[in-house]
């Protein structure tokens, strides 16, 4: 958070989490490789890695993805969100093994070079059924390594925040390379149902969260106005912002997150410098707004993170006129002290 | 009043409603892996009892003979032959190793040999991945040998995969179809001997060596039909325990369904 | 998460849901079927009509049976092989009444049915032998009742 550079900053619950991520890895694997080496005795250890790492590292891209959308569904499932990041990298290092597996065992100690035989190797690139499906998780395992390797906050700080989000929205790209890289690989030549139809759910169930979680934040943006200088607009009544919470008003489509506290209200802007969560969304603890996210914090009368930390956010002019909230649009620069409106 | 929980990752203590609604989504979590892990592993279909014998060496006795691939044709008992088909280290044919043992021994096509190296053998098939010849010298005899007769049996059509045989009678599981086809079209184009299977409605299969219309070892021609469902055409001949077919290159014809994204 | 980031969510999403489900529904009908061959072209020899012994061993996944032109003369041993036998080589041989390799009977391959010349006698049991690996496969004791 701004300061000197550290790989992870640990915390019990993080440790938890990741207690739980490497519980469930080696469960699935154990469980995978047993009933494999039990049902199916001929099976190699070189076919056994490769199977087992690619289907965890599908299962771990679908949790993943679902947590976004299921926080902002419901914020129960923010503890989740918290320690995505890890379970970001540990499922590309997963799918590093199944990737330089599958490498090895197909495309190495031959004639050509191991990459070059992945892109050449089978040339039907213009087939549906015959395309070459193994340049498909190629190509995803670059946009994971690309992701794994920018995961740090360091790298969030020194790309600018668009360059690092742009990257880091790629994983879409590879979720759906990965599922036709399984349709157009494995799923052609193995005959059980099951396996495409989990793959046909999870992909049903990700549609579904997605456009739940993107109907509940159309429905917000609907309310919106538009942004002018002098122009108060109507929030709300005070009664209805709860003690250390807010309240999120929306003007051209951007949000502002007015904090009610100490008989005191503040508006800054809801987009939290960190990862872009939601401020509004966040709870007032220590005198500080704070992130639901990822626990960053501001002083609700100036956006600024309490020192040493430095990150600032737009702050607004607000005023309370017959117990009504007004906000006046015009977003100040980021960190401006604003006198907070007083609750008689 | 209710009380109001908020989640911050980096404060120890997690509210009580919070940590019982985190405890059911673990458990939910838990369900989901364990039912993906059975049903990815428990349903795949089942592995042929190839193998490959990496860590053990053996040693091959009989005729060394080049045409139509580098290949020992072992006498089991009178009058019965065994022909196996030689191989190089990883994904390559077994030229290099024949010319490192004839620098030495001269020739040794139609002579008697001891080749050592590491066998690789599945349904009635079986084949050598011969063994550094520095380490395991090669051995030849002079002897009166059978002679060897290849009947011709005339021309056929016939449906199948083209594999390459050191993964599919040995450690590649599976050794054929679209998962495999990389590793199939870099084996050939190694040197390995090209092999055509067959399989009827019992689940019998059959193997044919392959070679070139005038019986030529043939690799770079077939890459782009290996791995997949093909009909040819050619002359069938027999070899011993093994078939021969003799493809015209012209009239290999893809079996495909409707897979051309982009139709003419 | 701002607006803009909204809606480059809703186009990614928009895109997942009318590709891909193109994408798994053809990749999985019309898939190309492993082509049956019907025509064999190994040659057995042909069945003797009648059958006078049927022994199953469905453990090492070998079935014998004795056949013969009429009911009272054995003169073929047919044997079918369900699974592939896991050996570099196979041999069929008789089995002496002290458990040893006995005449030779046959070369077992692939899988698939074999029919071998044998005399009249009641076999007590066959034996299988690896002659590239020079070791038994298996031995199997016929019961005669």
């Amino acid at each position: 958070m701004g300061l000197n550079y550290q790989l992870v900053l640990w915390n019990k619950n993080k440790k938890v989490y990741d207690r739980y991520i490497l519980l469930f890895v080696l469960l699935y694997l154990v469980l995978f490789w047993a009933i494999t080496l039990i049902t199916n005795r001929n099976t190699t250890l070189e076919t056994l890695t490769i199977r087992s790492s690619g289907t965890l590292a599908i299962l771990l891209l679908h949790i993943i993805l679902s947590i976004g959308p299921l926080a902002r569904i419901n914020t129960k499932f923010l503890p989740l969100l918290y320690n995505r990041r890890h379970l970001g990298v540990t499922m590309f290092l997963i799918a590093l093994i199944h990737g330089g597996f599958s490498i090895f065992q197909f495309h190495m100690l031959g004639d050509v070079n191991p990459i070059y035989s992945v892109f050449t190797s089978n040339l039907d690139y213009s087939s549906l059924h015959d395309f070459p499906f193994q340049v498909l998780g190629f190509i995803a395992l670059l946009i994971l390594f690309a992701m794994a390797a920018t995961s740090h906050d360091f790298w969030l700080a020194n790309l600018s925040a668009k360059t690092w989000k742009a990257l880091h929205m790629l994983v879409y790209v590879a979720y759906a390379l990965i599922v036709s890289h399984v349709f157009l690989g494995a799923f052609q030549q193995e005959t059980s149902p099951y396996m495409p139809a989990l793959i046909g759910i999870g992909f049903v169930i990700l549609v579904i969260l997605h456009i739940t979680a993107g109907i509940k934040e159309v429905r917000k943006d609907r309310q919106t106005y538009k942004a002018s200088d002098t122009d108060w607009k109507y929030v709300c009544e005070i009664d209805e912002i709860e003690e250390d919470r807010a309240k999120i008003f929306i003007v051209d489509n951007e949000r502002i997150a007015i904090f009610k506290y100490e008989n005191k209200l503040s508006a800054i802007h809801n987009v939290c410098k960190h990862q872009g969560g939601p401020l509004g969304e966040g709870k007032i603890v220590d005198g500080c707004i704070t992130c639901p996210w990822h626990g960053y914090q501001y002083l609700p009368q100036n956006g600024q993170s309490p020192p040493p930390f430095t990150e600032k956010v737009a702050t607004y002019h607000v005023k309370i006129e017959d117990n009504k909230v007004y906000v006046l649009p015009k977003a100040l620069e980021e960190g401006t002290e604003v006198t907070p409106a007083i609750i008689k | 009043m209710k009380k109001d929980e908020f989640y911050i990752g980096y404060i120890d203590n997690v509210p009580p409603k919070t940590k019982k609604k985190l405890k059911i989504t673990v458990y939910i979590l838990l369900i989901v892996v364990i039912l993906f892990a059975i049903v990815f592993s428990l349903f795949q279909n089942k592995f042929k009892n190839s193998t490959f014998e990496l860590t053990n060496i053996s040693e091959i006795t009989g005729t060394y003979h080049n045409n139509p691939y580098p290949s020992i044709r072992m006498e089991l008992q009178p009058n019965e032959y065994k022909n196996v088909l030689l191989l190089g280290f990883g994904k390559f044919g077994a030229e290099k190793d024949i010319k490192n043992i004839e620098n030495r021994l001269m020739s040794i096509e139609g002579q008697e040999v001891s080749i050592k190296g590491n066998l690789v053998y599945y349904n009635g098939k079986t084949l050598l991945q011969v063994a550094d010849s520095d380490e395991f010298p090669v051995s030849k005899k002079e002897s009166q040998l059978p002679e060897r007769t290849i009947n011709s049996l005339g021309e056929i059509e016939i449906e199948g995969e083209i594999i390459d045989p050191k993964c599919y009678f040995g450690v590649m599981k599976p050794g054929f179809g679209k998962i495999h086809r990389s590793c199939a079209v870099r084996c050939i184009s190694g040197g390995i001997p090209p092999v055509f299977t067959t399989v009827n409605k019992e689940g019998i299969s059959e193997y044919f060596m392959i070679t070139d219309a005038k019986g030529n070892k043939i690799n770079h021609d077939i890459l782009e039909y290996v791995g997949q469902p093909v009909k040819v055409k050619g002359e069938l001949e027999q070899l011993d325990n093994w078939f021969i077919l003799k493809l015209n290159i012209e009239d290999i014809k893809l079996l495909k369904g409707n897979s051309k994204i982009y139709s003419n | 998460m701002n607006a803009g980031l909204r809606k480059r969510h809703l186009i990614f999403w928009i895109l997942i849901l009318i590709i891909l489900p193109i994408i798994m529904i053809r990749a999985k009908i019309n898939v190309p079927k492993q082509p049956i061959e019907n025509k064999t072209y190994l040659e057995v020899n042909k069945q003797k009509p009648v059958l006078i012994k049927e022994i199953n061993d469905m453990n090492d996944g070998l079935k014998f049976n004795f056949r013969g032109d009429n009911d009272k003369q054995i003169s073929q041993l047919e044997v079918i092989l369900v699974k592939p036998l896991k050996d570099a080589s196979s041999t069929l041989f008789e089995l002496n009444y002290n458990d040893e390799k006995g005449t030779y009977i046959g070369e077992l391959s692939q899988t698939g049915v074999y029919r071998f010349p044998i005399k009249n006698q009641r076999l007590y049991g066959v034996l299988i032998f690896d002659e590239i690996k020079n070791d038994v496969v298996i031995k199997k004791v016929f019961q005669w009742d």
